[in-house]
């Protein structure tokens, strides 16, 4: 009775734990181990060292994926933050009608990818859409079919998710500004330190970890932004508008092939580790003492 | 406009001590730059609303007049045809029910799924916030990581399992995943703010006699509605608008309202109507569409505290 | 039998060793209070007592019964913490009946018992409130009224006071006072304010770096500090500790203290002491008087008519202190408001002799 007393808690978080283990890091494990095998249809457990890599970075479809995630991400994540840390800035000037605007800036985060795509690809749509109507209004020579040429349908994905997303990173950077004690700024001010300055070495470095969060926030976003190429693409034309998250999910069900699907889930989590993992140290280190 | 000028208004705002200069040139031109910066706002605000925007018009209009009219006109006759036959005569795939069915299976889905995680993250979140052992930090992180991998790094050992546990391609298969993948946010979300109760309170209810649940019922429940809001609002947006386990682990009676809205807009057979593909997808997006209107300020706590910790 | 024994406690986490080879024992009625600076170990004895944390070696006892590893709420205790820790969701009244209900007591007990403590605390109007609607002062009634209405063997306070503000910590403090000595509750009390250490407490256990520095009345640790910490810490201004050399000749005892400016100031003790050469004489500021018209005193400055150069003089009301530079050190002398003392000029101050302490500079031990 006292030891059940005093293993309450640890009994509490057991199951908890243990689906973590099994769910997280053993399916990972899993997912490595068959990324090292010879896997195709069925998954085979005999070792074959790093043919699937091998195999995955020679496949032209993998390239287009990761050229393209490096297109989407880095322009997705700039035009949000950009974006973003505009609206906010412009919305800390005691605009008046602040709450409906920041409502609507931040709506698009409570769709589903899905929607977002599916309302794009109709906006988009060349033959009927935003082109048209343009044309509509009498700019005859108003072109905009970027969803149906290779070579530009990435960027209506990062229209789209720019759309979805930078009201978020408005809402961030806004309370993000509106944190920075006022006292500083007015003591600032008295000592007469010049605006720009003042904006340049007190606002801005208070900041600093919320770019952080955001950026965060945002390449973890584009890493697994699946739903809306499917949406909107479905990853095309061709394969043209490919990203790792779908051509992991065509190589392990469409194309029946486990091994490449393993190994191209195992990089996409290499490269999230690569972001991840530094923040979430800094992140934790501090809060040990509590 | 320059943030300069931006953060000089801010600042002459807040400080009514400053002296203001307050030349006539300078007014004219703060009022000019008020003008912009209104301008900028509802340019923007425009653009966030033009898809819905054209969603809805379209949603209202018959596909005689989408084919003739313009996509930003508002319907000459508005019809609600395409919304009737999305609820319940749509093609997904060769099943033509509309999203009734499927819609039915995300509500059957999501609320086992937001409850059960709900409830284990607000008792994980207890532990690790206010009966810490030694090593319960490492759990936390092991637990807070699960937060960040990127889903296809489980997919193919969950197909697995689903099948080895008989749950392959069914609403309890779908509740299970959503559970598991959502424990890393919810317990985040409780631990984060049980953490701001003082230990104090636990002491003194231990030394009254209370127990660890006599504990959490009597003194954190009642405490935590706020924090329950959140991560419900959370979870459910999160479950509701999931596509990629729905279309990875759910079988042809038990998808989820987004994989079938995919489908529909797919669907190859007869006609386009994107008249009925906008309504579908207005339906898919009502409950959390509706979600954030009535508890916006609960949704964005959720979003924050899921990106920045603490 | 003594109501609380502790003997031979250890607490570490891990290497670091927070509390080292505690012993103390109780009688009932006793008002013990725990204090020394913050880290000092004293808050973490406190809850070892109380069971809250676990402790690495020795027993702990309460009125006879071994409780080590005993959880808190079978020890047979209450406490007041810090924070108050009231139930922020609960009513006033439930704050104070949780724990009977928690233990089953039938409500008409609970009511009785929840009217007879109300009414000692005089916060029946407050009853139905919720904490968040009460004062500091009124909160930490209610924290008391919870442990009260438990009738336990053993209190335990852990600084109750620190929150308030200045005024109301005099007034709490004397009724805390009052209720102790209306109940005979046998009470421990942990605090880093030594002024309520001293008015509160029947037996004083100062502590600094987990380990008890002494133990005693308050008359004993103000009077007869064990060490230059004790003397230091206890007693506000607190004690001067002078650097001084000890000549030990023909029955009597010359001590010899550096004077800036001037030769040594040479005092006799009529008493021959054994010193070593090097000491440090610690005397309380209401200790040094002004030498005219105190000429009977034993320690009465000899040599250049005990003059003494002042540094500062801070007018106190009731008092005036002067402060001056002897060995080194400012050493504060606490004189009569009307005393004609002067900044920078000398002025003739007397050591009562009887009164003091002499410590060895090495360990800081007393030595008398």
């Amino acid at each position: 009775m006292e030891w059940l007393d005093r293993n309450v808690p640890k009994l509490v978080l057991a199951p908890s734990c243990v689906a973590i283990l099994v769910f997280v890091y053993g399916f990972i494990a899993w997912t490595a181990w068959i990324s090292f095998t010879k896997s195709r249809l069925m998954p085979r457990y005999e070792l074959d060292g790093i043919g699937q890599y091998e195999r995955l970075f020679a496949a032209p479809r993998w390239d287009v994926a990761m050229n393209n995630l490096f297109i989407f991400g880095g322009l997705f994540i700039v035009i949000s933050m950009v974006i973003g840390l505009a609206l906010a800035i412009f919305l800390d000037q005691k605009i008046r009608a602040e709450g409906v605007l920041r409502t609507i800036y931040l709506y698009p985060m409570a769709l589903s990818l899905i929607v977002t795509g599916t309302a794009w690809k109709w906006i988009l749509n060349p033959g009927l859409g935003i082109q048209e109507a343009v044309r509509g209004w009498g700019f005859e020579g108003f072109t905009f079919d970027w969803l149906i040429r290779p070579e530009m349908a990435i960027y209506t994905i990062v229209l789209a998710a720019v759309w979805q997303a930078s009201g978020f990173v408005m809402a961030l950077f806004l309370a993000g500004l509106r944190s920075v004690d006022t006292e500083i700024i007015r003591a600032a001010q008295v000592d007469g330190i010049p605006t720009h300055r003042i904006y340049s070495a007190i606002i801005i470095p208070t900041m600093a970890p919320i770019f952080l969060s955001a950026f965060i926030v945002l390449a973890h976003l584009a890493i697994k932004a699946f739903d809306l190429v499917i949406a909107l693409t479905g990853g095309g034309p061709g394969y043209a508008t490919d990203l790792p998250a779908t051509y992991m999910y065509a190589m392990a069900f469409s194309r029946g092939d486990l091994g490449q699907a393993a190994s191209s889930a195992m990089i996409m989590m290499l490269v999230i580790f690569a972001i991840v993992v530094p923040y979430l140290y800094s992140e934790l280190r501090p809060r040990r003492d509590q | 406009m320059t943030s300069r000028t931006v953060l000089t208004k801010r600042l002459s705002r807040d400080t009514l001590t400053t002296p203001q200069t307050g030349s006539v040139a300078k007014g004219r031109r703060n009022t000019m730059l008020r003008w912009g910066l209104y301008a900028i706002l509802i340019l923007f605000a425009l653009f966030y609303l033009m898809p819905l925007f054209v969603m809805l018009t379209t949603s209202l209009k018959s596909l005689e007049e989408i084919r003739t009219g313009s996509l930003l006109a508002l319907p000459r006759e508005i019809t609600f045809a395409p919304w009737a036959e999305a609820w319940s005569s749509a093609c997904a795939g060769t099943q033509c029910e509309g999203l009734r069915p499927f819609f039915w299976n995300s509500v059957l889905m999501a609320v086992p799924a937001v409850a059960i995680s709900t409830v284990i993250g607000a008792l994980n979140g207890y532990v690790f916030a206010q009966w810490r052992f030694p090593g319960a930090n490492l759990f936390f992180a092991a637990i807070l990581f699960g937060c960040f991998i990127p889903f296809q790094v489980v997919l193919l050992p969950m197909a697995q399992m689903l099948g080895l546990m008989g749950l392959a391609g069914t609403i309890p298969g779908l509740i299970f995943v959503h559970v598991i993948y959502g424990i890393g946010f919810t317990t985040l979300f409780f631990r984060n703010y049980y953490v701001t109760i003082p230990q104090e309170l636990v002491r003194a209810a231990k030394v009254d006699g209370a127990g660890f649940f006599r504990i959490f019922f009597s003194i954190f429940l009642p405490l935590s509605l706020p924090i329950i809001t959140v991560s419900v609002i959370w979870q459910f947006t999160q479950i509701w608008n999931d596509f990629l386990f729905g279309v990875s682990f759910s079988g042809p009676g038990s998808q989820p309202v987004t994989v079938a809205l995919n489908n529909i807009v797919n669907s190859t057979t007869g006609v386009k109507a994107y008249n009925v593909d906008m309504a579908s997808a207005i339906i898919a997006a009502l409950p959390t569409l509706l979600v954030y209107v009535v508890a916006g300020k609960y949704f964005i706590r959720g979003l924050t505290a899921g990106s920045v910790k603490g | 039998m003594p109501i609380l024994e502790i003997d031979h406690l250890q607490k570490a986490y891990g290497d670091t060793h927070i509390l080292h080879d505690i012993n103390i024992s109780i009688e009932e009625g006793d008002f013990l209070v725990l204090v020394g600076p913050s880290g000092c170990g004293k808050s973490t004895l406190l809850n070892c007592i109380a069971g809250l944390e676990p402790i690495t070696g020795g027993t702990v006892r309460i009125a006879g019964r071994d409780v080590t590893g005993v959880s808190p709420k079978d020890r047979d205790i209450a406490m007041v913490f810090q924070s108050y820790a009231l139930y922020p969701t609960m009513s006033v009244a439930k704050n104070i009946t949780f724990g009977m209900k928690v233990r089953g007591v039938d409500k008409a007990t609970q009511d009785q018992k929840l009217a007879q403590v109300a009414s000692q605390l005089q916060i029946e109007p407050l009853l139905n409130r919720k904490p968040g609607q009460l004062s500091g002062g009124q909160r930490q009634r209610v924290a008391m009224g919870r442990a009260l209405v438990r009738d336990p063997k053993l209190f335990l306070f852990d600084e109750p006071l620190s929150n308030l503000d200045a005024k109301l910590r005099v007034s709490m403090r004397t009724e805390i006072k009052k209720l102790h000595q209306d109940l005979n509750a046998s009470i421990v009390y942990v605090t880093h304010d030594q002024i309520e250490a001293m008015t509160l407490a029947t037996r004083i256990v100062v502590m600094k770096g987990g380990v008890i520095q002494q133990i005693g009345t308050p008359a004993e640790i103000y009077n007869r500090p064990a060490n230059m910490f004790v003397a230091d810490f206890m007693g506000s201004p607190a004690m001067n500790l002078i650097p001084a050399r000890v000549r030990s000749e023909a029955g009597q005892t010359r001590i010899e203290i550096d004077r800036s400016g001037d030769a040594p100031l040479v005092i006799t003790d009529p008493v021959s002491r054994d010193l070593p050469a090097e000491i440090v004489l610690g005397v309380r500021p209401e200790d040094i008087h002004e030498a005219t018209g105190n000429a009977h005193l034993p320690g009465t400055a000899q040599g250049a008519g005990g003059d003494v150069m002042i540094d500062i003089v801070e007018p106190a009301g009731a008092d005036t202190f002067a402060v001056t530079h002897l060995g080194g050190k400012p050493v504060t002398a606490r004189l009569r408001a009307e005393s004609a003392v002067r900044a920078r000029a000398p002025f003739p101050l007397a050591f009562d002799l009887s009164k003091v302490s002499y410590f060895s500079p090495k360990d800081g031990e007393r030595l008398n």
